[in-house]
């Protein structure tokens, strides 16, 4: 399928400068997403993943190189670009369900009047399954009930491409495979471009069309997988299961000092079963 | 069900407090009926209520109560005026910011009434020095409260404002300001605490001039007739304003917000 190119990503390096001390946090990354596209970015935590997102969504500027979404160059946050955080204190806590949703509505000015906003904001929480829940304080939901409304808020102002920035990682297990299977079927529906940061292997080969791969020190793209699965997956697929050992193995590597020094203290460990099974006897 | 409850045990213990008051109301009026104590100076309750009914009725002790309530409500407003001055320059520049905390270190262990003598040399003894004594006692947790406040507005909420669009002051109105709303109640509610008793303490040193004066100087003015059933009718009144203000302004505000957002403070 062709897919036109829209966020094209080019040479980007971002340095923070913490204690006197340059980190390098993303080396010369480079690459793009077609529009309609899912992409899931993977990799150990510091590996910077997130900041690349930032970076995408204007809140970070890069220290060199450029994003540009359909050839317009990124200079600031935009509501074509919305990002979903892991936070659970994303949502305005003064405001209802139905409110976060229209205040977003009504500072990028759509919806004519506040009746018609209400009537679009209320088509979003029932997208997200939580009709019902219009007139709830956040502090009165769950927290995968927090980021269904994150999602319908990011959603309702129409952005090309929606940046989430590992959104399930504070919840459990269930409800974070209930939430993939919803995203899913919203982005089928929707034909948002999605960009997902995760460090979950199998959230990643769940969701993404392409599966980035990162590693650390400096921050760089080490691999990009296509991920052919057929919708809906499995994890009990065979190819899956192929998937997630590649990408385990691009993540699970040890450097060589470490693996020796894992050695030695397994051999202590094991000398020292061994004599207490001698004096024990 | 376990709202219900809440309620009754709610119910319970405001119906325990009013009888241990009437309880220690009815006490004070037995012991001056013993006569153990000169009445002069320990006058029975039922005398102080009726001095309380007269001074209300006759209109001075409402005059008072309103002159009070006019000095405070001018000294905070300008001390909220103040902060909000001082606390748009702290979070523009860096600079200030230190400067604000450094002041705060040094000034807010001062108590209010402690600037006074000092205020008298430079204002005379009018009211205008009783509102610079308010100010003064009320802005330092005025603008702690808000300083705390706005910092603890969690970032996400901050970029999200971003990412729909929203800068400067639209950012600080629809999301700082809201985000900092139990900060800035509690440094009302503290505020109007200080400004109370700033005012009657300066009051009690050099009265009012001109035949003009809030409670405070109602108070002393008995007290150097020695009206001591009125500097005790004076004394309840305050308390009854503080409980009014408490139970009909702020914990209605912070029902209707704080608690209903699950917003608390701390």
């Amino acid at each position: 399928m062709f897919k036109p190119e829209e966020l094209v990503i080019k040479k980007l390096d971002k340095n923070f400068y913490a204690g006197g001390k340059c980190i390098n946090a993303l080396a010369q990354v480079d690459f793009t997403v077609g529009r309609g596209e899912f992409v899931n970015l993977i990799g150990p935590s510091g590996c910077g993943k997130s900041t690349l997102l930032r970076c995408i969504a204007g809140f970070e500027k890069p220290t060199s190189g450029r994003v540009s979404l359909d050839g317009r160059e990124i200079t600031g946050p935009g509501v074509e670009r919305m990002m979903v955080f892991q936070s659970f204190e994303q949502l305005f806590p003064w405001f209802t369900v139905l409110e976060n949703i229209m205040f977003a509505l009504k500072v990028t000015g759509m919806g004519a009047s506040r009746a018609e906003r209400r009537e679009i904001a209320r088509t979003y929480v029932a997208m997200v399954g939580l009709t019902g829940f219009d007139d709830f304080y956040p502090h009165q939901l769950s927290g995968g009930m927090k980021q269904r409304v994150a999602i319908a808020r990011a959603l309702s102002v129409r952005p090309r491409i929606l940046l989430m920035d590992e959104p399930f990682g504070s919840l459990d297990a269930l409800t974070r495979l209930t939430l993939q299977e919803e995203l899913i079927r919203i982005w089928e529906e929707t034909g948002v471009t999605i960009l997902f940061v995760t460090h979950n292997i199998e959230e990643a080969i769940m969701l993404g069309d392409r599966i980035v791969v990162f590693e650390t020190n400096p921050g760089r793209i080490k691999e990009i997988l296509p991920n052919p699965l057929a919708r809906p997956r499995s994890p009990e697929a065979k190819e899956f299961n192929l998937i997630w050992e590649q990408i385990h193995a691009l993540l699970g590597f040890k450097n060589p000092e470490q693996m020796r020094a894992e050695k030695k203290v397994a051999k202590l460990f094991r000398g020292e079963r061994e004599l207490s099974c001698l004096t024990n006897l | 069900m376990v709202k219900a409850r809440e309620e009754k045990t709610e119910r319970k213990k405001t119906l325990n407090q009013v009888l241990f008051i009437i309880g220690a109301l009815l006490g004070w009026e037995l012991m001056a009926w013993t006569g153990w104590f000169p009445p002069l100076l320990f006058p029975k309750m039922s005398q102080v209520l009726i001095h309380l009914w007269a001074g209300l009725s006759g209109g001075e002790l409402l005059a008072r109560v309103a002159f009070s309530l006019y000095i405070i409500g001018l000294g905070l407003s300008l001390a909220v005026v103040t902060a909000a001055l001082v606390t748009t320059g702290a979070m523009l520049s860096p600079l200030i910011s230190d400067w604000v905390q450094a002041l705060m270190a040094v000034l807010h262990p001062l108590p209010g009434i402690a600037i006074l003598p000092v205020i008298i040399l430079w204002l005379g003894t009018g009211s205008r020095s009783i509102v610079a004594v308010i100010w003064f006692s009320s802005l330092w947790p005025l603008i702690a409260n808000l300083h705390t406040g706005l910092r603890s507005v969690p970032t996400t909420q901050i970029e999200v404002g971003r990412n729909l669009g929203l800068k400067g002051s639209q950012l600080v109105r629809s999301i700082l300001l809201p985000g900092a709303f139990p900060y800035i109640l509690t440094g009302l509610r503290v505020g109007w605490a200080r400004a109370w008793q700033a005012s009657v303490a300066a009051e009690m040193v050099f009265g009012a001039s001109g035949g003009e004066g809030g409670l405070g100087w109602f108070i002393y003015k008995k007290r150097f007739f020695l009206e001591i059933p009125s500097v005790f009718a004076g004394m309840i009144l305050i308390i009854l304003i503080g409980l009014l203000v408490e139970r009909l302004c702020f914990e209605e505000v912070e029902r209707r917000t704080v608690r209903r957002w699950g917003m608390t403070a701390e």
